[in-house]
């Protein structure tokens, strides 16, 4: 902290002024603390300016818009302040599907979350021993991750057409598959298993589906990195002592995985609950799988409801920070652990 | 009996899992491949043979085409779908993005790090 030039954290006491009459300005030559401690703010006023406007503003804006009663048209004119009111939240409250919405969200986060990360646990542990062609599976893991998502949802959604899909043809060709089934806009698929009706939400599931398989790769990663570190005279031993395989996986190797891991949920949860290109581009909110970003946006765009969106934005927001607070309470030490 | 002895939990767990891996690096193969391989081939071909037959894997020397890319790599002007420009623009929106915020975050980070 001493070595670089003063930053603009330093604070000084001001020294007392020199004598001077009260009416002159200060005149004394800057000195060099005083000077560095200029130059840092100036340099930090470039990075200030831009959080400022492209993220406290618009937070900011956000909360003032939840609520006011605004719609699209008449947002120009309208003044910040004024005409309070918890309108739009007990709209968004009373909405139907408000509800079914925000439980289709936790069951796609929750689903999305323990499957790529389990996904990705696997695929890390399948590709840990050296073997012929490994470099090659493991740079073809990171696949999914790093290509564009309108690529891969457009091919999705080809693939998985009922009527020129690849998916279905093979379906029907392999396992008889009666009728085509439109996995991306079947609400609800009735199974009979031994006599007994299921309704499984098809379309949600495909969506998860998706999202597992698009992020697995960064689950891959990160316990990919977090095994190599793992020392091996820990295992070797526990061998010697006579473990099995899954016995040094469980209490050798799942030990110390466990915070990365724990980190893992943590990313994947935030990220997914405030998912919206996925779900949007593959079904477009329909069929069941209306999570709440692609309800906020839809509040937007379709009915020019600005109040409603932002306190719907807000609410999800909040319940995000309310689950995160419920996780960092029972598993807090174990994410701080890693990070 | 069979004489001999029963196989320790060590070794049954071993073989199993030394079957399930490679079941399992085959389906992680599959699943990440087979997906851009299904947008290749989609590439290739002219949308009637993928109408005709939806399930096929590979490409046939007939129905083989570039005619894809050609119309959307050719210009606007040219009657294609002037996919250059969208790579143009794109690229200018990513650069222009990193300059900004190395801009920003620079001396930032240099004042802070004080």
């Amino acid at each position: 902290m001493t070595t670089a030039p003063a930053g603009a954290q330093k604070r000084r006491t001001p020294s007392p002024r020199p004598t001077g009459g009260p009416g002159r300005p200060d005149r004394r030559p800057a000195t060099a603390r005083s000077r560095a401690n200029r130059a840092g703010l100036a340099f930090v006023s470039p990075t200030f300016l831009v959080v400022l406007v492209v993220v406290v503003l618009p937070i900011a804006w956000t909360v003032l818009l939840a609520f006011q009663d605004a719609k699209l048209v008449d947002i120009q004119g309208m003044g910040l302040f004024g005409n309070w009111s918890l309108d739009n939240f007990s709209d968004v409250f009373a909405s139907a599907g408000f509800w079914s919405s925000l439980k289709t969200t936790l069951i796609y986060t929750a689903g999305s979350t323990a499957g790529s990360v389990l996904l990705g646990l696997v695929a890390a542990l399948s590709l840990r021993k050296p073997f012929r062609g490994r470099g090659l599976l493991r740079a073809a893991m990171l696949l999914p991750y790093v290509a564009p998502v309108v690529a891969v949802a457009f091919v999705w959604e080809v693939a998985l057409s009922p009527q020129y899909g690849i998916v279905n043809d093979w379906g029907s060709r392999l396992f008889g598959w009666d009728d085509p089934i439109a996995f991306l806009s079947t609400r609800a698929y009735e199974v009979n298993v031994l006599g007994a009706h299921f309704d499984i939400p098809l379309a949600l599931l495909t969506v998860i589906a998706f999202e597992c398989w698009r992020y697995f790769p960064f689950a891959f990663l990160f316990i990919l990195a977090r095994l190599q570190a793992v020392p091996s005279v820990l295992e070797e031993a526990a061998t010697v002592d006579g473990a099995t395989p899954l016995q040094r996986f469980r209490h050798i190797l799942l030990p110390q995985l466990m915070p990365v891991i724990a980190l893992l949920c943590v990313l994947r949860f935030i990220m997914t609950f405030n998912k919206f290109d996925d779900v949007y581009l593959l079904t477009g909110g329909g069929a069941g799988t209306d999570v709440a970003a692609v309800r906020v946006y839809d509040f937007l765009t379709a009915r020019y409801d600005v109040g409603a969106a932002a306190a719907q934005a807000l609410v999800l927001a909040a319940s995000l920070m309310i689950l995160l607070g419920f996780y960092f309470k029972f598993f807090g030490n174990k994410v701080q652990e890693e990070a | 009996m069979t004489g001999k002895t029963a196989l320790s939990r060590a070794q049954v767990e071993d073989r199993v899992l030394g079957v399930l891996k490679w079941l399992v690096i085959a389906f992680l193969a599959a699943i990440t491949l087979l997906p851009f391989y299904y947008m290749l081939l989609l590439s290739l071909k002219p949308i009637d043979a993928l109408l005709l037959d939806p399930g096929s894997l590979w490409l046939s020397a007939k129905d083989f085409t570039v005619s894809t890319y050609q119309d959307v790599l050719r210009s606007t002007d040219a009657g294609g779908q002037g996919f250059m420009r969208f790579l143009l623009n794109s690229a200018l929106v990513s650069l222009g993005t990193v300059l900004l915020t190395l801009a920003a975050a620079v001396p930032g980070a240099y004042a802070v790090s004080g």
